[in-house]
């Protein structure tokens, strides 16, 4: 028992100081980019009919793409519409990075052989790997709530934290789950650059249907076949109705394409 | 007990050849070299007992262990040091020691503080700042850090200059004097004919030979110089021949070399170089009949070598060793 905990510590301490590089850059963008465009909301205050003109004129497509009907006069209608709505999109990108570097990293390298090389098993060094990840994208998202409070604060305005949270931790749960269907792409594929490039695609394109089918107003097949489906930041900050099922329903995706990929990966042949 | 076991140990990769029907027993406490060249099957063997590959037809056991189930435990108690060993470079070599040690539960570095300083190797470098060299004594010092049982070693010499090569062979030494086994794949026949006692030879996946290294010399066949007087011997000359007798009509016998002058290392009665006629010759099987017709030429020295294990490794490869195909050999 105290091996098995030894030996997944040390694999968690090996990833987490491989990564902590990258955490920390992306920490302190997203936080000052959370900050700026919080904090940026006092700018508008006297010029704000322009821009609402101009939201409410947008064709419904594109007001999808920005988080849905619009109230940029509101704090929280203007985080929805600068930030919320983008954070899966940029947390994605995070994801597919680090999702390529779980195995096909290790392979592309030729570190995989030394890896493989100890008594470590696949499930344990994949599962320990995607713990680091959701951590380390649990910081970055607790790191915008933290941005976005201190830029809202800044300029002596208020936003419920607990919308706030309740909002950003669905985002999470969205992401979690496309980095595991990542993780279950990059089993199949053991080229890093492939790999990442597919992830991308996959994350990218899962966004853009959400928001084609969103504008579309098809609801119901949105919410039933995409992952971002199940993240709206429009209602998210509006209500809390809703917010349990979307998250178990997140929550139960990351873990079924988990579990594929960690079984799946168990009966691979490594391509070193 | 063997300390490595297969049994018809087979890999395919579709249409792609792994290895087919080895057979391999590694005793306890010997250095066994696994010789082939690039792409015969070596590192997929390897990959096979480490549990790296799944296998297609076959068994393999290591310490009597199962290798689809028991990869863990194996691994625990083994040191596998890959081929031109990639290690992660923002790591230093003290970073990879204890990440060997601790996926085993140990944490004592006293063995790989000696090891570094019998390689030289300072492990306080972070990999990305070492040559190539320096990156492959890591490599070897994070592989015997956990005072494995069985060391597998694919090209470990690679990179390093002879000194430490020396010093690795020492090491080695050392290791199955203290009861460990090495398995060791190498290109370098050099290397494996001083360090090994038993060798397996593979080709295109298959192993076509395993034996100890003294009798895979002595089997095959030996190099034999003669140098002869300018008198012709009684055994029948042909033209040209400067009165020697014709010795290729003598099954299994083939001719290197012939000529005049001096010939390496056979030397006239006075010590001087010979400079008679001399001829070398390959032969294969019994060599009575080569020496009965000697005896009845002019024969003046005469000089008889077991080939190289280079030699023997390369007859493998021509196609004309005439060895069976697969099969343990013992």
């Amino acid at each position: 028992m105290k091996l098995t905990f030894m030996k997944t510590l040390t694999v968690f301490r090996n990833y987490w100081r491989a990564e902590r590089g990258a955490l920390v850059g992306w920490a302190v963008g997203l936080a000052a980019y959370a900050y700026y465009i919080s904090a940026f909301y006092k700018s508008t205050e006297h010029d704000w009919q322009p821009l609402l003109e101009y939201l409410n004129h947008m064709p419904a497509g594109l007001k999808a793409l920005v988080g849905g009907e619009l109230s940029s006069r509101t704090v929280a209608g203007w985080l929805r519409l600068e930030l919320l709505s983008y954070l899966p999109m940029l947390a994605s990108i995070y994801v597919s990075i680090v999702v390529a570097g779980i195995i096909s990293k290790e392979i592309e390298r030729g570190t995989a052989e030394f890896l493989f090389a100890q008594p470590i098993s696949r499930a344990r060094l994949v599962l320990t790997r995607f713990v680091g990840l959701a951590l380390n994208l649990a910081i970055l998202h607790l790191v915008v709530f933290g941005g976005a409070w201190v830029g809202i604060a800044s300029i002596g305005e208020e936003f419920p934290a607990w919308v706030a949270l309740r909002t950003v931790s669905v985002a999470w749960l969205a992401v979690m789950a496309v980095a595991a269907l990542l993780l279950l792409i990059s089993v199949f594929v053991p080229d890093y650059t492939r790999t990442l490039f597919t992830g991308l695609g996959v994350s990218t394109a899962l966004y853009v249907l959400t928001v084609a089918l969103r504008a579309s107003g098809r609801e119901n097949a949105l919410t039933a076949w995409t992952i971002f489906g199940h993240y709206d930041p429009a209602k998210l900050v509006e209500s809390a109705s809703g917010v349990w099922e979307h998250a178990a329903i997140l929550a139960a995706t990351t873990i079924v394409f988990l579990t594929a990929a960690v079984l799946i990966f168990r009966r691979r042949d490594l391509r070193l | 007990m063997a300390v490595i076991a297969t049994v018809k140990l087979s890999k395919s990769y579709g249409r792609q050849r792994g290895i087919e029907d080895v057979t391999l027993t590694v005793e306890k406490g010997e250095i066994f070299g696994f010789l082939g060249p690039n792409g015969a099957g070596k590192t997929t063997t390897i990959r096979l007992l480490l549990g790296m590959l799944l296998r297609t037809g076959g068994t393999a056991h290591v310490f009597g262990l199962n290798v689809d189930r028991d990869t863990l435990a194996i691994r625990a108690r083994t040191g596998y040091l890959p081929s031109d060993a990639s290690l992660y470079p923002h790591l230093r070599g003290w970073d990879l020691v204890d990440f060997v040690l601790a996926t085993r539960g140990l944490r004592d570095r006293s063995r790989a503080r000696s090891l570094a300083g019998r390689l030289g190797v300072d492990l306080g470098l972070r990999v990305k700042q070492c040559s190539r060299g320096m990156r492959q004594k890591i490599a070897i010092v994070a592989t015997l850090a956990h005072d494995p049982e069985l060391l597998v070693l694919d090209e470990p010499s690679t990179g390093l200059d002879p000194l430490v090569q020396h010093v690795l062979a020492d090491l080695l030494r050392e290791e199955t004097a203290r009861g460990k086994t090495v398995f060791l794949s190498s290109h370098n026949l050099a290397e494996v004919e001083s360090l090994c006692n038993r060798v397996a030879i593979i080709r295109e996946g298959v192993v076509v030979k395993v034996d100890e290294v003294s009798s895979l010399r002595g089997m095959h066949f030996k190099t034999v110089t003669a140098r002869f007087g300018t008198a012709a011997g009684s055994g029948g000359g042909e033209p040209g021949s400067g009165g020697r007798p014709n010795f290729l009509t003598i099954p299994g016998v083939r001719l290197v070399e012939n000529g005049s002058g001096p010939a390496a290392g056979v030397r006239d009665h006075a010590g001087g170089a010979a400079q008679s006629g001399w001829i070398t010759l390959k032969v294969t099987g019994d060599l009575r009949p080569l020496l009965e017709r000697l005896a009845s030429s002019s024969l003046q020295d005469l000089r008889v070598e077991d080939p190289t294990l280079e030699e023997v490794f390369m007859q493998f490869y021509s196609g004309d060793s005439g060895a069976g195909v697969g099969g343990e050999q013992r």
